[in-house]
This record gives structure tokens, C-alpha cells and sequence, in this order.
């Protein structure tokens, strides 16, 4: 009795010596001594594979999503105009009918033209300060009175003389009627200058009333 | 979505600030007539405004060396601003935006005020 109760022990024992010696062997001699122990040991060099990862398999397809589309970039834009052109019309001054009084803003240095297309060009003629009087006969409060000054801040000489007009006061005859028909005065005059129809009292003053 | 949004209101808002007078008619615009026989639905009439070229010339600056003072009297076609003739001369890029495809609607501008392209 007591020799069969002192083998268990050591049975145990030295099955524990053979496993910790086994550890320590080389792969096949350790899969050796497993193998002979326990069940479903795996096949050595397997011992440390890593399990492959779980791929769950989704019930539905994903809701369709469109590729991105090819963004279209334009060349950078210059823009033609840094200017408020509006702003710019708004702030000239001007005349009773609603026109742009272009002398006024001349006189008022709203504006500073150039002479030439070159910026460094100086006006080739001078301001020439002459009123010319063009009076009808039995008319006294459509005398007109037409002045050099502001058409030669703008003009040159040959501008006008001698196509349009005579060097001469009273050489043409000026009428509205070919004024308004575009001739003399109306070469200009309700086209790029104020309108004769109305602007009467710039050139007939005496019905601008007293000042 | 909504700053983009934003910038895409302010951009054409800007565009239309950028561009208002195009509607008015100021005196002294001068509509250049097309030549070619072309629809105009294609692209509109040229029209010179004479009021933004007076802010910064007298009128001897282009009449009569350039520009003869009757409308109409010059033969003004794209060929001639591309060889730099008439408003080419200014209009190069240098002293002026340059006459091309990218600024066709500054002077081809419909009747209505919109752009022709």
C-alpha cells in the first residue's frame, strides 16, 4: 500500500520533468513528446501562425455612391475692369437734363484727360478764351453765344476749322434746323456732347433767365 | 455645403457689380454694326462707350489720327484689331485689356445688357 502511494506522486513528476525537458528541445523533438502526450496537436512550425482575421460578410450592399467628378478649373481670369464704372458715372457731375456735364468736370478736376494716347503727351494748342456772338436778326433772346474755351480744352484747332466751320464769325449759316439734322454744331452736339434739345440755355443764355 | 454656397452667391454678386453700366446708355455710345452678315444672336453688335474712353482723352487723343468724327467711316473688323489697328492700339494688353477671346462680351454687348456668350 504504501509503495502504491508513493508511485503516483512520481509518475506525475516525472511526466512534468519530460514536458519541462521537452520545451526546451528543438521544434520537432518537442513536437515529438506533445504529440505523444496530449491529443490534436498541431503540426510543428504551426505552433505560432497567427490566426487569419475575421471577415464578417454584410446582409446588404452598400448604397451606390457616384465617383467624384472631374473638377473643371479655368484658367485664372484677369478681370478686364478694376474700375466701378457705375460709381464712376454716378459721381460725375452733372448737367439739368441728366447728362454728364463734361465741362464741369473738367473745370471741377473730377476728370484729367490726356491730349494723345501717349500719357506723356502735352496739348499741341491753347485754350483759346473767345466768345464768338451768332445773334439772329429780330431775335434777341436767341442770341447764342458760343464758347472757345471749353470746346479747345477738348479740341484742337483743326478739329473744326476749316471743314465744319469758317475762321470767320457769321461766314455760316448756322441753323437749329440743320443742327438738329446733324450738321455744324450737330456734328458733335447730340452725339457725344450735350443734346440741342436740351440744352438750349448753354448757348442761348438769355433764357437761363437773370444769374 | 453652405460657405460654398456663400462664395458662389458673393462671386456672381460681384460679377454684377463688376459689370453694371453695360445696360445704360449713355450718350456717345456708339453701336459698331457687323459687317459679315452674321445673326446677331451669335454674337452682338460692338458698342463703344464714349464716356469711359473721356474720362482719360481728349478728343484728339484718336480723332482724327486714329478714328475719323463720323461713325461708320472706319472699316473696324476683328482683323484689323488683331493686326493692332484702330482700337488695337490701346487695346493690347499694355495700356488696356487685350482685344481676344477671353473679353468678347466688354464690347460685343447684347441689347439687352447681357452677355452675348
Amino acid at each position: 500500500m504504501h509503495g502504491k502511494r508513493f508511485l503516483k506522486p512520481g509518475v506525475i513528476l516525472a511526466l512534468l520533468f519530460t514536458l519541462a525537458l521537452g520545451s526546451g528541445c528543438a521544434v520537432e523533438t518537442r513536437h515529438k513528446i506533445l504529440a505523444a502526450v496530449f491529443e490534436h496537436v498541431p503540426p510543428a512550425g504551426q505552433q505560432n501562425a497567427e490566426p487569419a482575421p475575421y471577415v464578417g460578410h454584410p446582409r446588404r450592399q452598400p448604397p451606390y455612391k457616384p465617383p467624384p467628378a472631374a473638377v473643371v478649373r479655368l484658367k485664372a481670369y484677369k478681370p478686364a475692369f478694376k474700375f466701378d464704372w457705375r460709381g464712376i458715372l454716378l459721381k460725375l457731375p452733372k448737367d439739368a437734363a441728366g447728362g454728364v456735364d463734361w465741362v464741369a468736370a473738367l473745370e471741377d478736376d473730377k476728370i484729367e484727360p490726356k491730349a494723345g494716347l501717349d500719357p506723356s503727351s502735352q496739348d499741341l494748342y491753347p485754350v483759346m478764351p473767345l466768345d464768338v456772338q451768332l445773334d439772329p436778326k429780330g431775335l434777341p433772346m436767341f442770341d447764342a453765344t458760343f464758347p472757345h474755351k471749353p470746346h479747345t480744352e477738348w479740341l484742337a484747332c483743326d478739329s473744326c476749322h476749316p471743314k465744319i466751320f469758317k475762321m470767320k464769325a457769321g461766314a455760316d449759316p448756322i441753323t437749329m434746323a440743320k443742327i438738329f439734322a446733324g450738321e455744324y454744331c450737330g456734328r458733335c452736339h447730340g452725339k457725344v456732347a450735350f443734346e440741342p434739345t436740351t440744352g438750349c440755355a448753354r448757348c442761348h443764355l438769355a433764357l437761363a433767365g437773370p444769374q | 455645403m453652405m460657405p460654398r454656397l456663400a462664395l458662389c452667391t458673393l462671386m456672381l454678386v460681384s460679377v454684377g457689380l463688376a459689370f453694371p453700366s453695360r445696360a445704360d446708355k449713355v450718350l456717345g455710345d456708339i453701336t459698331i454694326p457687323r459687317k459679315g452678315g452674321e445673326s446677331p444672336n451669335v454674337t452682338p453688335e460692338a458698342v463703344f462707350p464714349h464716356w469711359k474712353h473721356r474720362l482719360y482723352f481728349k478728343c484728339t487723343a484718336c480723332h482724327e489720327g486714329l478714328f475719323q468724327m463720323k461713325a461708320g467711316a472706319d472699316n473696324i473688323t476683328m482683323d484689323a484689331l488683331r493686326n493692332g489697328k484702330y482700337c488695337a492700339v490701346c487695346h493690347n494688353g499694355k495700356t488696356a485689356f487685350q482685344v481676344g477671346f477671353e473679353y468678347c462680351d466688354v464690347c460685343h454687348v447684347a441689347p439687352n445688357g447681357r452677355s452675348g456668350k
